[in-house]
């Protein structure tokens, strides 16, 4: 059977595959390979390139983290120490307050005897001396001028004892 | 789908009808044992008086060889000429079959050196086989067959001729495969290592060894020769159940994309491994 006949098609055949294995070797497989270099290296020159990126944002991060963490710190630290400064202020306050209010009322109450005393003895005057005219009026007739004040002075003295 | 595209494919069908009626109409043969007279026959040319095996061609296998080469080649340079980092279509296409093949081979072959030669063998192997399956078992067109002495060209009547289901084809790439897997052997572990290699792992199994390794090129060229040999005449017969006119999408799909896509790809491992089995 010519079907199975191996004659010089087998040799044209192999010239045949040769050829073609030269040709895509030239044109594919040699720039398939260069082409899977380049991108192989640019891959990882990407790959590098974004470590790098990321450690250098990890750094950044952490940098930020603790400026945050420091600035925290000092804000608290502000916030007490004017939270103690405001109590400061405002103890000191009540207490100038409460002196001020203890010499207002001192004074007050100086005040107050100075011019209760001024008042006595002006009551006393009065009376002293509407004393000295209700004597007067009754006395009036039976002693003279000069008897009638030594009398009431000596009247009055001794209400004064 | 693309105007242009449109367009070819309606050129094809009314031709692809046309011609098919015009078979149906005045082609074909009445009787069925007409058909089968010169099937298992090839279009053999006698190059000169004397005869002997380098006188006698077939020239259907060469032409079609040379119409897929011509088609690869034209392929290879227009992608090759703009290969670029980032690829357009064409070039994913190409890179995408060389992924597939690199992969295979860089995970089969140990030995580092002989990674990028075998893969560029395998690959254009690949490549080649899985066009001419295809081609032959999927796509209508021309046909030639000799009954009684004498050729008859009809077009459209069965698939186009596959240049793997000439044995000269197979056999040819298989004793190529065989030859080159024992010059890597030699390559890799020197001359008295591959010399030894035949003697292992008793002196007495040399002859068991010989033939085992005579054995990888028969069964290596045998099997897509029957494979595709064998897919060309089924489709050929169920082409004229149905008079040659509406072939069988199933039979053509099975026996011409998916077998010859396999086959393809079988014979192309098969050269790997053999290669490998040798090196390691």
């Amino acid at each position: 059977m010519d079907m199975f006949e191996i004659n010089l098609t087998s040799v044209v055949q192999l010239m045949n595959f040769l050829i073609l294995l030269y040709v895509l070797k030239v044109y594919l497989y040699d720039k398939y390979f260069k082409v899977m270099d380049a991108r192989k290296e640019k891959i990882e020159g990407e790959i590098k390139k974004a470590e790098d990126l990321r450690r250098e944002a990890e750094e950044l991060k952490k940098q930020a983290s603790e400026e945050l963490k420091s600035v925290r710190e000092r804000s608290e630290e502000i916030i007490r120490k004017a939270s103690e400064e405001a109590e400061n202020i405002i103890n000191e306050a009540k207490k100038r307050a409460e002196v001020e209010a203890d010499k207002i009322l001192t004074s007050a109450k100086e005040q107050i005897e100075r011019e209760r005393a001024e008042m006595i003895s002006e009551v006393e005057k009065k009376a002293g001396e509407v004393a000295i005219v209700l004597a007067m009026k009754i006395l009036k007739g039976t002693l003279d001028e000069k008897a009638k004040k030594e009398y009431l002075m000596k009247i009055l003295k001794g209400s004064e004892k | 789908m693309k105007r242009k595209t449109k367009i070819g494919l309606i050129i094809f069908l009314v031709v692809y009808f046309t011609v098919g009626i015009i078979n149906a109409i005045f082609f074909v043969p009445k009787d069925a044992s007409q058909v089968t007279q010169g099937l298992a026959s090839r279009w053999i040319v006698q190059i000169s008086d004397k005869a002997a095996w380098y006188t006698r061609i077939n020239p259907l296998t060469i032409i079609m060889s040379w119409a897929i080469i011509v088609g690869l080649i034209i392929f290879a340079v227009k992608v090759g000429k703009n290969f670029k980092l980032i690829p357009d279509r064409k070039q994913s296409l190409a890179e995408s079959v060389f992924d597939f093949m690199y992969e295979i081979v860089e995970s089969v072959i140990d030995d580092p050196r002989f990674v990028k030669p075998t893969f560029m063998i395998s690959t254009t192997l690949f490549i080649y086989i899985a066009i001419a399956n295809v081609l032959g078992g999927a796509v209508p067109g021309l046909n030639v067959t000799v009954a009684g002495g004498t050729v008859k060209f009809t077009l459209f009547s069965d698939t186009f001729f596959a240049p793997t289901a000439d044995l000269n084809t197979n056999l040819t790439y298989a004793l190529m495969v065989f030859v080159i897997s024992h010059a890597f052997a030699i390559k890799a572990k020197g001359f008295k290592g591959w010399a030894k290699s035949w003697f292992e792992p008793n002196p007495i199994m040399f002859p068991m060894n010989v033939i085992g390794e005579l054995a990888k090129p028969i069964s290596h060229s045998l099997r897509l020769f029957g494979n595709i040999g064998g897919g060309a005449i089924l489709t050929f017969m169920l082409s004229y159940l149905v008079k040659y006119l509406f072939l069988p999408v199933v039979f053509w799909g099975f026996f011409g994309l998916f077998v010859g896509l396999i086959q393809a790809l079988v014979f192309a491992m098969l050269a790997v491994a053999y290669i490998s089995a040798q090196i390691s």
